[in-house]
């Protein structure tokens, strides 16, 4: 190992590139790899925060970001008739494009009961929630992104509205959300009697699931699906659509790590053949120099994963800052899965450098340099 | 049997104290050619290196192999190492037929048995002098402390403890061989092969690094074949032989040609 690790290091500049090439491929594959599951997770932070609630729907609607529910607005007595549910709470909503001072950002009008509350934001970053029909609160990053305060008209749909508060936790990846109250979201969304979803409270003593297949039992004309199963069809659209992409880049970055890992070594292998044929001349075995080979790559594997994963820990928190709609998770299981493919890395990338040394002829040290 | 590496009390298949690995006691000869030939290439193309050449060499013994270059006094070096496998004869070092040998096994054989002093020095360049003679102790299993203490031992009686810890590069070319001296003595072996170990020295460093090598080879009861053209050298031989178009001439053993 000694011998491993002073070979390497004698040739500074070249260990403090491959390591840095190294790192630079884990942190592209972690950020990626955390983006993707930051999104995902974030992307259904509003169908989540109604745990335990199920969401009524209009027949053959699954999913929130790629399908329009219309449900009939008087149907709610129908359903608070159930035993197996508590109470029906009315959501009008619906994607559209949101144009302030010439820029355009897609996001998703939400009206709900100012009353209840129900279906409105959870978390205010400033300000207060809606009271009346010319009121909105904007999802916070989508507000900084358009240099918007608290006060400010703005323009919904084809409405004039001033801006109430600004939410937390309501935005992901180029998503966001508007509040109105129902109304108003009726008027704007010419939703004329209409509304998206109900959201339904399971009554004591009953699960979601029994509340969710009494409505679609008994309520003609409604479907219903618990929050978990809401926010994962609503998920799984999320990751069709950004998941192929997404992965290739992963992809592509981990090529990157084998293929720098696999240069350095066969560089560093090369200019040790004279080294290597000394060895085997003096009787230092295959398997041993074998390790030789090994111990580097995974030297280099190891110093990259330790820089590109604390750099990543750090971009976590930079991008969330600086980007507000994009999160990136890096969570311990993907540290770990990734220190397993820096080892594979490390692996593939130490095969022609192995090879290399297997076929050192020792007779190579008698021969003048 | 004491471990030449430690010098304790020690049986095969290792040594207790320092984890050398052991052989058995090899009885003089240690190094025996039998009728040895090669070739290079085949057919009509084919060249004779060696023509059959028999010699033996005992413990304690310094012998000097001349001839002119192209003699085959390197495939002559390359088949003793065990390092080519010639195209008939036997190669018995150790009592050991190496012909019957793995390659596995005949690596082992040059670990424990062999040690090499080549023209160029063939030192690491990234180890220090100390890391350097330690190379073939610690990739034969010899305790790390052991190891570094016998290296250190063996550059001190070369002259060399205070260029320990440096690195080739800071040395001239005579500790460079004398730090190659020390490490084909490190594991103790029964032979110790140089090629041309005093070409790129000039005439004092180069007899004076060839006397620390008899010295030191004989002192620890090592047999020494020297390939050369310096006739520098004759005095520290016992025994001179000449390798012509691959076949030995001229001196019997015993006697020294420069003597």
């Amino acid at each position: 190992m000694i011998v491993a690790v002073k070979n390497l290091a004698a040739e500074r500049t070249r260990l403090v590139l491959s390591v840095v090439g190294v790192g630079f491929a884990v942190l592209l594959v972690l950020v990626m790899a955390g983006i993707f599951v930051g999104t995902t997770r974030q992307v259904t932070t509003y169908i989540d925060h109604s745990r335990n609630a199920v969401w009524a729907v209009q027949p053959g609607v699954s999913q929130m970001f790629r399908a329009v529910s219309w449900l009939p607005a008087g149907a709610r007595p129908e359903l608070t008739a159930l035993p197996e549910v508590s109470s029906a709470d009315p959501i009008l909503g619906q994607p559209s494009d949101f144009i302030h001072n010439g820029e355009q950002t897609a996001y998703f009008v939400v009206g709900y009961d100012p009353d209840s509350g129900v279906g409105g934001p959870w978390s205010m970053a400033e300000g207060r929630g809606v009271r009346g029909d010319a009121e909105v609160v904007l999802d916070r990053v989508l507000a900084a992104k358009n240099d918007i305060r608290t006060g400010d008209t703005v323009r919904i749909v084809d409405g004039d509205f001033t801006v109430v508060g600004l939410s937390n936790q309501t935005a992901a990846l180029g998503n966001f959300y508007a509040f109105v109250s129902l109304p108003a979201a009726a008027r704007l969304l010419r939703a004329d009697g209409r509304v998206s979803y109900f959201l339904v409270q399971p009554a004591p003593g009953h699960t979601p699931e029994q509340a969710a297949a009494a409505i679609r039992e008994r309520v003609p004309g409604f479907d219903a699906l618990t929050s978990a199963e809401f926010s994962a069809n609503s998920r799984d659209i999320i990751v069709s659509m950004i998941g192929r992409p997404l992965k290739a880049m992963i992809a592509i970055a981990a090529l990157v790590g084998v293929a720098l890992i696999g240069l350095t070594v066969l560089a560093a292998t090369n200019e040790q053949t004279a080294d290597f044929g000394v060895l085997r001349a003096v009787g230092v075995g295959p398997g041993q120099l074998l390790r030789i080979v090994a111990g580097q790559a995974a030297l280099i594997a190891a110093l990259g994963y330790l820089l590109g994963s604390a750099l990543a820990y750090i971009a976590q928190f930079a991008i969330g800052d600086r980007l507000g709609d994009v999160t990136v998770a890096v969570t311990p299981a993907m540290l770990a899965a990734m220190a397993a493919a820096t080892a594979v890395m490390a692996a593939l990338g130490s095969l022609l450098p192995l090879r290399r040394v297997l076929r050192i002829d020792p007779a190579l040290a008698f021969r003048r340099r | 049997m004491r471990c030449p590496v430690c010098h304790q009390d020690a049986a095969p298949p290792r040594c207790g104290h320092c984890r050398r690995p052991l052989l058995a006691h090899a009885a003089d000869p240690v190094l025996e050619l039998d009728g040895v030939t090669h070739h290079y290439g085949s057919g009509d193309a084919a060249v004779q290196a060696l023509g059959g050449i028999t010699l033996s060499v005992d413990r304690g013994e310094v012998v000097l192999v001349v001839g002119p270059s192209g003699g085959g006094k390197t495939t002559a070096l390359l088949t003793m190492g065990l390092l080519l496998t010639p195209d008939a004869g036997t190669i018995r070092l150790g009592g050991v037929d190496a012909g019957r040998l793995t390659e596995r096994e005949r690596a082992t054989l040059r670990l424990l048995r062999i040690g090499f002093l080549f023209q160029d020095y063939n030192l690491l360049n990234s180890l220090t002098s100390l890391e350097n003679v330690a190379v073939p102790l610690r990739y034969a299993g010899v305790r790390k402390p052991i190891a570094l203490r016998r290296a250190a031992e063996l550059l001190e009686s070369l002259g060399l403890g205070h260029r320990a810890g440096h690195r080739p590069g800071e040395l001239s070319g005579g500790e460079k061989q004398r730090v190659a001296t020390a490490r084909a003595l490190a594991m103790g072996p029964d032979v110790i092969l140089a090629d041309e170990p005093t070409a790129n020295l000039d005439s004092a460093t180069g007899h004076k690094v060839s006397e620390q090598l008899a010295g030191a080879a004989r002192a620890h009861g090592a047999a020494v074949l020297i390939v050369t053209h310096d006739a520098r050298l004759y005095d520290v031989a016992d025994r001179v032989v000449r390798l012509e178009d691959g076949v030995l001439v001229g001196q019997p053993a015993g006697e020294v040609a420069a003597r």
